[in-house]
């Protein structure tokens, strides 16, 4: 490659430092929530206490379905769709298309019902526009919360999806940019930082992080943006050249089967022989079902499965509705397999680490922490390169208060998700946990103290947030230990312990001795 | 012409430089992609089309952000991400009213 000028590699280090600078600390939020949300539906099976069925829609779905769409208003058998939620029972929802007075937009219109996983029993019923209350279809409001706040930062939409967009663009302008400043990138894979507590240390280790994380921040930026853009504004644009802004012609040639019309009235056929064999065609489990056009000769059963072994992307199979025949496997986008399909197929597993189990997703989860040490250090660096000035000093505490600020009050919303369960809202008190969590952090970051003092002290009541934690949730009627071992909620104890070593950790942390080095004071030697 | 072009653009580099790598690369990347279904093959489905610049529009708009920082002569940067914009946005007008 052809090497850059000073003046390029000055535009490129101004560039690299000031959008890493300037929307860090949203960078760090967005980072470390998505970090948390690979886990989302683990955490959402740990919040509530176990999965008391963990395959619902293996088999023994059509008792439980069919009764319902009998009874259903013909309006509503559009779509069925059917999904489990975190504790095991099934969501069945007959509806319509209709328009939301409250949004402008066409939105799932029909009655939900919540039925136990292993009887079929009624647990709930809705009736609305129910994707617009998570309280209705969710079972754990602090999976629903922790989800929300990655996706959009909990600002309301479409400011919160475009705001999430900008930051993965950014994150992938800090990528390339940091690329292509480094002048020795193979070499310095494979250079340990060296030692001591000077500033080079802490920028080879930045360097360091940054260049083993950088093909994925590119693509942890790029597919997020592409989340955040693309129904908000890539589509609409490119739609408007492709189909001459003709949106029903769009969603018929990208998302939709083709179908010819055909009203007669005609039975469903056996959904659990269609789901079991859909199960063998896939060699995946299934994870959510749609029936098209319930009680007539074009109804159509949609699966979709996990991706299986060897796979990345999750699979699609398409079956008759009256006599099961199996129609083939629909792509994401488009009628029939295609290089484009399978393009778009690859952005949801490679930005959620979702297609290997929890292995995959704990090497994402590795992946997305090393991420927020990439972010937070060269923050660090950052304001170390100009302790001398009183703004930087006072940033460098707000970088101190948000990185140890934004867990304690992801805790925080933990805590109050159990402490509302008994006989509060959850949906409310969680992220209203999450905002008090946050205000006695930042009061904190205030009047705490300063540099190595404030740190430690943050460490200290995060450990100790973490230590508590399994015990709150016990106490509030939480699955205890022994329940979790005989029922086999892996999850539960998981999370539980995983907590207790964390908080136990940083506690030692805490303890240890900081460098000799004063907060605020300048530093001797040049910073390269 | 193009000697007082030149000069406009340098007599304010930095305000230039936002100018191209801010909003001019996201006008640049949006106008590209919204040209892409035009030339770029359908393939076997029919909407690779569609689907590819659907996906990269975060990358197009990386290269022409990389692109202006890098480059050194603001004029020849205006220039190319001016006229790439203008045949594209040309590209995508005549799509839509069906005139290609």
């Amino acid at each position: 490659m052809k090497s850059l000028s000073q003046s390029q590699l000055k535009r490129l280090t101004a560039v690299h430092g000031w959008s890493g600078t300037v929307l860090g600390l949203l960078l760090y939020a967005v980072v470390a929530t998505g970090t948390v949300a690979v886990f989302a539906h683990e955490i959402a099976e740990w919040s509530v206490g176990g999965a008391k069925n963990h395959a619902p829609l293996a088999g023994g779905l059509d008792g439980k379905i069919r009764p319902i769409a009998e009874r259903m208003t013909k309006g509503y058998l559009e779509e069925i769709a059917v999904w489990a939620t975190a504790k095991g029972d099934l969501n069945v929802f007959p509806h319509a298309h209709a328009r939301n007075p409250d949004s402008g937009k066409i939105d799932n219109y029909g009655t939900l019902f919540r039925l136990d996983g292993t009887t079929g029993a009624e647990l709930a019923r809705n009736e609305g526009f129910v994707f617009t209350k998570p309280e209705w279809f969710e079972a754990s409001a602090l999976e629903d919360f922790l989800v929300d706040l990655h996706v959009q930062l909990y600002v309301p939409q479409p400011w919160g999806l475009i705001l999430t967009g900008i930051l993965g663009l950014s994150m992938m302008a800090a990528g390339v940019t940091g690329f292509l400043m480094h002048r020795h990138l193979i070499r310095d894979l494979f250079v340990a930082a060296r030692p001591g507590h000077r500033l080079v240390t802490a920028r080879d280790r930045h360097v360091l992080a940054a260049s083993w994380g950088l093909l994925f921040a590119f693509l942890l930026g790029f597919t997020g943006s592409f989340f955040s853009f693309a129904g908000t504004v890539s589509l609409p644009l490119i739609s408007q050249v492709a189909f001459g802004g003709d949106q029903k012609a769009m969603r018929e040639t990208l998302f939709e089967p083709a179908v010819t019309p055909d009203p007669r009235p005609a039975a469903l056929t056996d959904l659990d022989a269609v789901v079991a064999r859909s199960t063998a065609l896939a060699g995946a489990p299934v994870r959510f079902i749609v029936v098209d056009h319930y009680g007539r000769a074009d109804a159509r059963i949609n699966l979709w499965h996990m991706p299986p072994q060897g796979s990345l992307a999750w699979v699609r199979n398409v079956f008759d509705g009256t006599d099961g025949r199996f129609l083939g496997v629909k792509p994401r986008v488009g009628r029939q397999p295609s290089a484009g399909s399978a393009l778009y197929e690859l952005i949801w597993p490679l930005h959620t680490g979702d297609f290997a189990g929890t292995l995959s997703k704990a090497v994402w989860v590795g992946l997305g922490t090393a991420m927020c040490y990439v972010i937070l250090s060269g923050m660090q660096l950052w304001v170390r390169r100009r302790e001398d000035t009183a703004l930087w000093r006072g940033f460098g505490r707000a970088v101190t208060t948000t990185a140890y600020g934004l867990p304690f009050a992801m805790t925080a919303a933990a805590y109050g998700f159990f402490l509302s369960l008994p006989a509060a809202d959850p949906f409310y008190w969680t992220p209203m946990g999450f905002v008090l969590g946050a205000l006695a952090c930042i009061a904190a970051g205030v009047f705490a103290g300063d540099g190595d003092r404030l740190a430690q002290r943050f460490r200290r009541l995060l450990g100790a947030a973490c230590v508590v934690l399994p015990v709150v949730r016990m106490a509030m009627g939480g699955l205890g230990w022994a329940d979790a071992v005989v029922q086999g909620q892996g999850a539960v104890l998981s999370f539980d312990l995983m907590f207790l070593v964390l908080g136990v950790l940083l506690f030692r942390w805490a303890t240890r001795q900081p460098h000799g080095r004063a907060a605020g004071g300048p530093l001797p030697e040049p910073a390269e | 012409m193009t000697e007082r072009l030149r000069r406009a653009l340098d007599a304010r580099p930095r305000l230039t430089r936002w100018l191209l790598a801010g909003p001019g690369a996201v006008a640049a990347a949006l106008l590209f992609a919204m040209a892409m279904p035009v030339w770029l093959p359908k393939g076997a489905a029919g909407i690779d089309n569609i689907a590819f610049p659907l996906v990269l529009v975060p990358l197009i708009w990386a290269v022409v952000f990389v692109y202006a920082c890098v480059e050194e002569s603001l004029l020849r940067c205006t220039a190319v991400m001016c006229g790439t914009a203008a045949v594209c946005g040309l590209t995508a007008a005549m799509a839509f009213a069906g005139w290609i």
